[in-house]
């Protein structure tokens, strides 16, 4: 099987977090716009290599298309189109074929917390709350304005003053059982420092 | 139950390497290291004193800040760390000095 761009795992990613009956195409470019902020605060980059623009209902992806399209032409999701009297809605649904994802932790850890808060949050006060008050959307002035996402680039890791991958790394540590509790630690430490020391 | 505290070994080489740069003897750094320790058992004891950021992955990983007063030179330190409540474990997953 050819290699998946990362741009079509992020998608394959949601659609499968979704289910039945497929994400709606209006929240799942807000969903990976959201990815890319929280990426670009955290790990100082994004997820996707999508360009954003502003658009009425938010940011949307001129590109997306081309991509439900690698995932579909690899038979990993499907896109299907609902009509209900004048709204049409078109559904990126999961074919339910497992992959491989390439997503380091960090990046991992912010998809988790994508879903979790966004996935079935109410559309409109997703967009409105939250899509449309981040700083890109907001500092863009004009309709099909590319937004400036490289403002935000490792700001959350800057007001949080540690880096979200050493975290995980620390955090996988001590579930694989490799730390010390703080009574251990510090009976070695004060060894070390009082080794040299006359009695 | 009383929470246990975790140190992985990251984190205890941050602590370690933190001892060894900011303070020039041995008797500096075990006097910092008492104050760091006391500050860990309080956040042992109360889990919840640190503040977590909104809107993001450290939500759920708080921030717990403090200072320590070493040959009459204040310093500020942060760790990050993640509560397992279901085990009764505070993880510290990060340890840095902190510049205000």
């Amino acid at each position: 099987m050819p290699e998946l761009s990362k741009n079509a795992q992020l998608l394959k990613f949601f659609s499968q977090q979704y289910g039945h009956p497929g994400v709606p195409r209006k929240r799942l470019v807000k969903l990976a716009f959201m990815a890319d902020v929280l990426s670009r605060q955290y790990l100082g980059k994004p997820i996707s290599s999508f360009v954003y623009i502003k658009d009425h209902f938010g940011p949307n992806a001129r590109e997306l298309p081309q991509f439900t399209g690698e995932l579909a032409t690899m038979g990993l999701s499907f896109e299907c189109t609902e009509r209900d009297g004048v709204r049409t809605t078109i559904r990126l649904q999961d074919s339910g074929q497992a992959i491989e994802f390439g997503f380091s932790r960090g990046e991992t850890e912010i998809l988790g917390y994508v879903v979790k808060n966004y996935l079935t949050m109410d559309i409109g006060e997703f967009i409105d709350a939250v899509v449309k008050k981040t700083e890109p959307f907001l500092a863009a002035t004009f309709e099909g304005e590319e937004l400036p996402m490289s403002m935000i680039d490792g700001s959350g890791r800057e007001q949080v003053g540690f880096d979200l991958e050493a975290i995980l790394a620390a955090e996988h540590e001590a579930i694989d059982g490799k730390g010390s509790t703080l009574a251990e630690f510090s009976r070695a430490l004060r060894a070390d420092l009082t080794a040299g020391r006359p009695n | 139950m009383p929470y246990g505290l975790i140190l992985p070994p990251d984190v205890q080489t941050e602590i370690r390497e933190y001892l060894a740069s900011r303070f020039s003897t041995d008797e500096e750094r075990l006097e910092a290291w008492q104050q760091i320790e006391a500050e860990l058992f309080k956040l042992q004891s109360n889990p919840a004193l640190g503040s977590a950021q909104w809107g993001g992955p450290f939500e759920s990983r708080p921030v717990f800040r403090f200072s320590i007063r070493v040959s009459e030179v204040t310093r500020h330190i942060q760790v990050v760390y993640k509560v397992h409540r279901k085990d009764a474990l505070v993880v510290i997953s990060g340890f840095a000095p902190l510049s205000l």
